[in-house]
């Protein structure tokens, strides 16, 4: 039940208009910069206690997925701005290769050397780093001394398979960019920034594919597993002094098992 | 400098900015008509088909379900789903249901639910599965007709451990029905498969006991990552004119969400034996102390698989016409994917094609069972 002063589409419509207002004003040449589309922090404020429920989170997937999408529609929209800024005719093959630069340096690593994944497998990785959260291990980022060797070897798992996953976007834009290259050399072109995402995403998974199987591919995901398994023994040796219970180990209680190692 | 146009003289992309803004703008009123749906649908159920608690063991319940207009002389028929996600993609709504169509055909049905392992069955066997709780099963609904054989369904891994009940106690099974059920792990295509042989799965087990659901979501959402994490919810904008659409489209996520813990045990040997060491094609995975030879699956077998299954490749399910004894083996081949071929439109056929393949086989299924007593 919304009231009417805070309804959701009261708040989507005032979104939509100042979105609409600002996307028109950069698009016009009339500011330099991009206007920001992600209305996620709006929104989480606004779904508030509603967002426990799966429709609420459905629709927070739909809010991050859907900004993905728009990324690109930035990416190509600043291509276009920076023509029409210029004031000549739209130099088709500039947008082209520019907008694809935009994207790949979006996937560069950063001044430290570190792999972020960006779009659905910067998700995917957030998605495991929430996994290993909910399955009550200690995932750490800190990679200090303090945390221990299996706490650094998981540091190094985690970075070794983000920078998998980087690798293949890397791979997945250029096969985009040859897929539309073979469809423009054939005739073909893109009409609107769906196809050239749906296309993006096929190209995407033809890249993950080949190298989801590759032998470095399987140990750098595997080690990722096993590193989170090896922080768990330190884990469990705590609970097992504190409590007198059956852990994962032994289905014996701890003072049946005295001795066992 | 590269020609900017092609061979029709028209440039690689026809989107300029107005284009561009009024894709924006659409796209942002559909995800926001979407969000307020979303929002405001409330929540959806699953499994609703009426049925009735028949028996129930540790964390299983057998679940009866009978037609309005029963065929009495199918026998019965005893689902087996997979230990992986939950029973109700077979009954996920009610245009949506392998349970409904079969009920509809006039086919009774049983199906066990596994329901949700906890740290008290850890040290749970593929033997406990096959030998202990499908056995039990398979004796409940035998009992309440007549003692006879029954017909079996197996669903993907449910598949797998209904092959091995099979070939152990053929005897006791009329007719077996397998769909998109793994039986060659190891085959080229088999991306799961070639992940799970670089597990070491006695580490997993050994941490964490029960494998965590979340974790096998995980797995299976990186499969296809862009599709299952990415696209899925961009193509949802195409349903927000649809609130019926739309509740479908959140059944299936509450179903994906709904993801039970392995027992660890029964994980460790189903990994070891049959993704790693590809036992059932060699013949050489034991349980309880029997060599389960698929050789000994000697009743009629329909097997059923998908053509574009990326869980189970085609050739991981057609593996099994080389195995099984069976002289009246049959495949059927759906057009589509591992859960396509219980939601899509195109699978509403598939319920009464089993009915009609039982029907046709009333009679000489038993006859063939017995052989083996």
């Amino acid at each position: 039940m919304t009231d009417a002063t805070n309804s959701y589409d009261d708040w989507a419509r005032t979104w939509l208009e100042s979105q609409q207002q600002a996307w028109q004003a950069w698009l016009g040449g009339e500011t330099a910069t991009a206007p920001g589309t992600d209305p996620t922090a709006a929104l989480a404020a606004w779904l508030g206690e509603e967002g426990a429920a799966l429709g609420a989170e459905v629709g927070a997937r739909l809010v991050a997925q859907g900004q993905q999408f728009l990324q690109l529609a930035e990416s190509l929209g600043e291509s276009l701005a920076a023509q029409a800024q210029s004031g000549t005719e739209t130099d088709w093959q500039a947008v082209f290769d520019d907008t694809f630069a935009r994207v790949r340096a979006t996937l560069a690593p950063d001044a430290a050397g570190e792999a972020h994944p960006m779009g659905a497998l910067g998700g995917l990785f957030q998605e495991w780093q929430k996994v290993a959260a909910q399955i009550g291990l200690p995932a750490t980022s800190a990679g200090t001394a303090e945390a221990g060797p299996a706490a650094m070897a998981y540091v190094v798992a985690q970075q070794a398979y983000a920078g998998r996953l980087a690798d293949i976007q890397r791979d997945a834009l250029e096969r985009l960019q040859r897929e539309l290259s073979d469809q423009h050399a054939s005739g073909g072109a893109i009409t609107s920034l769906r196809a050239l995402y749906d296309l993006w995403v096929d190209a995407s998974e033809a890249a993950y594919a080949e190298q989801a199987a590759t032998p470095a591919f399987v140990r750098a995901q595997s080690d990722l597993a096993h590193a989170l398994c090896r922080l768990q023994p330190s884990t469990r040796s705590t609970l097992d002094a504190a409590s007198r219970m059956a852990t994962a180990r032994s289905p014996a209680p701890v003072k049946d098992r005295d001795g066992d190692d | 400098m590269t020609d900017p146009t092609g061979p029709t003289g028209e440039p690689p992309f026809r989107i300029d900015a107005a284009a561009l803004l009024e894709e924006v703008q659409l796209f942002q009123q559909r995800r926001a008509k979407g969000v307020g749906l979303l929002r405001d649908l409330g929540s959806v159920e699953l499994g609703q088909t009426p049925r009735q608690a028949i028996h129930s063991e540790d964390k299983l319940t057998l679940y009866h379900y009978r037609p309005e207009q029963p065929r009495t002389d199918l026998g019965p028929l005893l689902i087996v789903y997979a230990l992986v996600n939950r029973p109700t993609m077979t009954d996920l709504q009610s245009d949506r249901s392998l349970i409904r169509g079969l009920l509809d055909a006039g086919q009774e049905v049983y199906l066990v639910d596994w329901g949700y392992p906890d740290a008290n069955d850890q040290h749970l066997t593929l033997d406990d599965y096959v030998n202990g709780y499908i056995d039990r099963c398979v004796a409940q609904v035998s009992a309440r007709h007549g003692d006879a054989p029954i017909n079996l369904l197996g669903i993907c891994q449910g598949g797998t451990l209904s092959l091995c009940y099979a070939a152990l106690h053929p005897e006791r099974i009329a007719r077996l029905v397998t769909m998109v059920t793994p039986v060659d792990f190891q085959t080229p295509d088999n991306l799961l498969g070639t992940w799970a042989r670089g597990l070491d799965v006695d580490l997993l087990v050994d941490s964490l006991g029960n494998i965590p659901g979340e974790w096998l979501n995980w797995v299976f959402m990186a499969l296809k990552p862009f599709r299952l994490s990415g696209q899925k919810y961009v193509d949802l904008i195409d349903l927000v004119d649809d609130p019926d659409a739309v509740r479908n489209f959140l059944r299936m996520e509450k179903w994906i969400s709904d993801s039970p813990d392995q027992a660890g045990e029964a994980f460790r040997q189903f990994i070891k034996a049959c993704y790693q060491e590809n036992a059932l094609v060699h013949g050489t995975l034991e349980l309880g102390g029997r060599t389960v030879d698929l050789g000994a699956v000697t009743m009629p077998v329909l097997n059923v698989y998908a053509t574009a299954d990326h869980l189970v490749p085609p050739d991981a399910s057609r593996a099994l016409r080389d195995l099984v004894g069976s002289d009246d083996y049959s495949e059927h081949a759906f057009r589509g994917g591992h859960i396509g071929i219980y939601v899509s439109s195109r699978a509403r056929k598939i319920p009464a094609e089993i009915v009609d393949w039982i029907a046709q086989r009333v009679g000489a299924g038993i006859l063939d069972a017995r052989t083996h007593e």
